[in-house]
């Protein structure tokens, strides 16, 4: 069953167009990254699916039935733009946004000391939000997130600002969520922590959906002609080579796309005669960052199928 | 009935509000503070700072002078000695000779004096007060009470009027306020001004206290996006409902607290000893007026303060934006010094029934004078008119401008917003 499914849903501010007739569906208890570049219109989605902007068209269904306040109450929202009263204490804070879900009582009080506890917060929950640094902020918007035990979460940048310590703490939480079986939507624009936490994905791009579907799937459509290479040695020379379309160098590893399935046997041939110290060669493999720069970036401009061999080597960060 | 969201955000602000301690040091201490600057302002007027004075008083005519020393010798200052008087027979040409001579102690202490009564005083009042300080009302005051009495007495002393006519003619006229009503007359009037004008006081610094402060927090809500979350549970209607109905609950909360003497007094007026002229003489009708039109006075302008606040991404922009809407808040208070002269004069009335000044102004107007009963309803209505207009456009303009930030809406879009339907 899908857990929510949206159709053909549009939102433009005055001439700008920001979501343009975008449709996916997310089943329950998955991880959906909504992935997409800086503007591409993915806060403007979430923004529409939480009801606080009304879409100029389309629609949008929890389980079968349009979104209203049923949803709203079992859905879990953190903000890009993180956001909380600090003159509030900690705890109050908590406990009167679990009410604005409909959570209240003694059990919701435990279950927000039992996640302060986890978060090592639990000798704070008296302080005011503002005594807080911003990193623990963060923190206590994400308990007031999850507390009241939606079905559904919406998390827009979640890691943004933590660190590594905590940024597996939050990934922990939302994989123990996934277990649960609540559905997740994942929006981010850093494609290592999708690759790693979705189930499906959709990508977007000036409002528009460029792809969607199961993650595997995706991968496995863009990764037939493209081969994962971890290495030491130069492999400029790959750019002369005509069967080669495009050499994407991310640092530790490149990823290099060929004209055509059997090239990769002469591809591996022709790094082994230059001398190349090959670590990992994965045939048929492609990162989410490659796709996503093949579908988002400059690149994407470019034809990979054209007669002309276009080699574009990108020395690129995590972000895009 | 009241929705979940709004319970909630009812729930939250008003124990932001009424646990606060800026709440319960404006509830304790700003009316101590009223009533202490207007205690200390009655008392510095009432004030009778006699100090010493040497007081000269000359004259042309013997006889004069003669009344005028044996009437200022029954004078408690001069008998205490607090005031030494000093007579002298002056013709008008050795005036100026005899002013030189005492310009010395003149002008050594500003509280000394010359009063120079020449002969034509006796038929034309007309007196010369001479000293450094001619803004001396206590010596000028204290004089001239005992050369105005002197001298009507000098003036009727040569007719056929019998000393009791006198008597009369000279005595001061003494009038005393009876006010009429429905009931039957009766004496007071200044006790209930000054509550009138009192209740007056209490409501603008209640709309001072909890207004301003509300335009900040809406402000600080949007710019540090908490609105954005609160927005996934509740509408912005409820959400700017629930933070208007708590500070008019506060506020309610506080004037209760504040009026509590005035019930206390107004069920047994024998509590306090008070003179007649003073006492407090309103009914409970006035009262449950006063707290009807301040309920919705406050929330008409918190829902135009809130609704356009939310347009706004800084304090400081917002507050060079909405000076027109604050001068709605504090001048309407300047109306009621319409009622000062004449509190029943066609200005007052119309003040009293206008928008925004009738929040002020009919209160006062219903404490002392007799109000026909059609116009506080007439005002009430009218209020109730402006409170929906102002929760249906600031609640629009709220829910419209409270996520966008950036570039300062123009006055078409305004109007356009404004015009949207819902």
């Amino acid at each position: 069953m899908q857990a929510l499914e949206v159709h053909n849903l549009s939102k433009a501010f005055g001439s700008f167009k920001a979501v343009d007739n975008l449709s996916f569906t997310i089943p329950e208890g998955v991880v959906f990254g909504l992935l997409g570049r800086n503007g591409a219109g993915k806060t403007t989605t979430i923004r529409m699916l939480m009801n606080i902007y009304e879409p100029d068209s389309g629609e949008i269904r929890f389980r079968g039935a349009r979104v209203g306040q049923q949803f709203r109450d079992k859905v879990g929202y953190l903000p890009e733009e993180r956001g909380l009263n600090t003159r509030l204490r900690v705890l109050d804070t908590l406990l009167y946004l679990a009410e604005l879900k409909g959570a209240t009582g003694p059990k919701v009080k435990e279950k927000a000391m039992h996640y302060l506890e986890r978060f090592e917060l639990a000798d704070r929950a008296k302080n005011k939000v503002q005594e807080l640094s911003k990193g623990n902020q963060q923190k206590i918007q994400f308990i007031s997130t999850i507390l009241h035990e939606p079905d559904f979460i919406i998390l827009d940048e979640p890691f943004s600002g933590l660190d590594p310590v905590n940024t597996n703490l939050f990934k922990d939480i939302i994989l123990e969520l996934k277990q649960q079986g609540r559905a997740i939507i994942f929006s981010t624009h850093l494609m290592d922590f999708a690759e790693k936490m979705c189930d499906r994905i959709a990508l977007v791009d000036h409002g528009k959906l460029l792809l969607s579907g199961a993650l595997a799937e995706v991968k496995k459509r863009f990764s037939s002609r493209n081969v994962i290479l971890h290495y030491d040695g130069n492999i400029g020379f790959l750019q002369h080579r005509p069967y080669v379309v495009k050499v994407q160098d991310f640092g530790n590893y490149s990823g290099v796309e060929v004209r055509d399935r059997d090239d990769i046997q002469q591809l591996l041939s022709d790094l082994v005669y230059a001398g190349v110290k090959i670590r990992k060669f994965d045939a048929n493999d492609i990162s989410l960052h490659e796709i996503f720069l093949s579908q988002t970036g400059p690149a994407s401009k470019a034809t990979p199928t054209t007669t002309t061999a276009s080699i574009n080597t990108e020395t690129t960060g995590a972000s895009a | 009935m009241i929705s979940r969201g709004l319970k909630a955000v009812l729930k939250m602000h008003l124990k932001q509000q009424m646990l606060s301690k800026a709440f319960v040091w404006s509830t304790l201490l700003l009316p101590v503070m009223m009533f202490a600057i207007i205690l200390i302002q009655f008392s510095l007027n009432s004030l009778d700072t006699v100090e010493p004075s040497h007081v000269y008083i000359t004259s042309e005519n013997p006889a004069l002078l003669e009344s005028l020393e044996t009437a200022f010798g029954e004078r408690e200052e001069v008998k205490s000695g607090t005031y030494t008087m000093e007579y002298k027979q002056v013709d008008e040409s050795a005036l100026a000779d005899y002013l030189n001579s005492k310009r010395e102690t003149l002008m050594a202490d500003s509280n000394n004096g010359l009063f120079h009564v020449p002969s034509a005083a006796a038929t034309d009042k007309h007196v010369r007060f001479y000293s450094t300080n001619l803004g001396n009302q206590v010596v000028r005051e204290k004089v001239t009470d005992v050369l105005n009495a002197v001298l009507n007495r000098s003036y009727f002393r040569n007719s056929s009027l019998a000393q009791a006519d006198i008597d009369y003619a000279v005595k001061a006229i003494e009038i005393e306020g009876l006010r009429v009503s429905a009931g039957g007359e009766e004496e007071g009037g200044i006790g209930n001004f000054a509550v009138g004008f009192g209740m007056a006081i209490l409501l603008m610094i209640s709309m001072m206290g909890i207004v301003m402060p509300f335009s900040a927090a809406i402000i600080e809500e949007k710019t540090n996006r908490a609105v954005e979350v609160l927005l996934t549970s509740v509408s912005p209607r409820e959400l700017l409902a629930g933070k208007i109905l708590a500070r008019a609950i506060t506020g309610v909360s506080q004037m209760v607290i504040w009026l509590m003497p005035l019930f206390v007094v107004m069920l047994d007026p024998t509590i306090l000893e008070i003179p007649d002229e003073y006492r407090v003489d309103i009914g409970f009708g006035l009262i449950l007026f006063f707290v009807a039109n301040y309920v919705l006075g406050l929330t008409i302008l918190l829902s135009i303060w809130g609704g356009f606040s939310a347009m706004f991404d800084s304090t400081q922009d917002a507050g060079n934006a909405l000076w027109p809407v604050t001068i709605l808040m504090w001048m309407p208070f300047y109306a009621i010094f319409s009622l000062f002269k004449n509190p029943a004069n066609s200005v007052a009335e119309i003040l009293s029934i206008a928008p925004f000044t009738s929040l002020y102004v009919m209160p006062l107007r219903m404490a002392i004078v007799e109000v026909p009963f059609w116009q506080p309803l007439l005002a009430l209505a009218i209020s109730g008119l402006l409170f929906y207009g102002a929760v249906v456009a600031g609640g629009k303009i709220y829910r419209i401008s409270v996520l966008s930030t950036g570039q300062q809406p123009s006055m078409q879009q305004f109007v356009k917003w404004l015009r949207q339907p819902g």
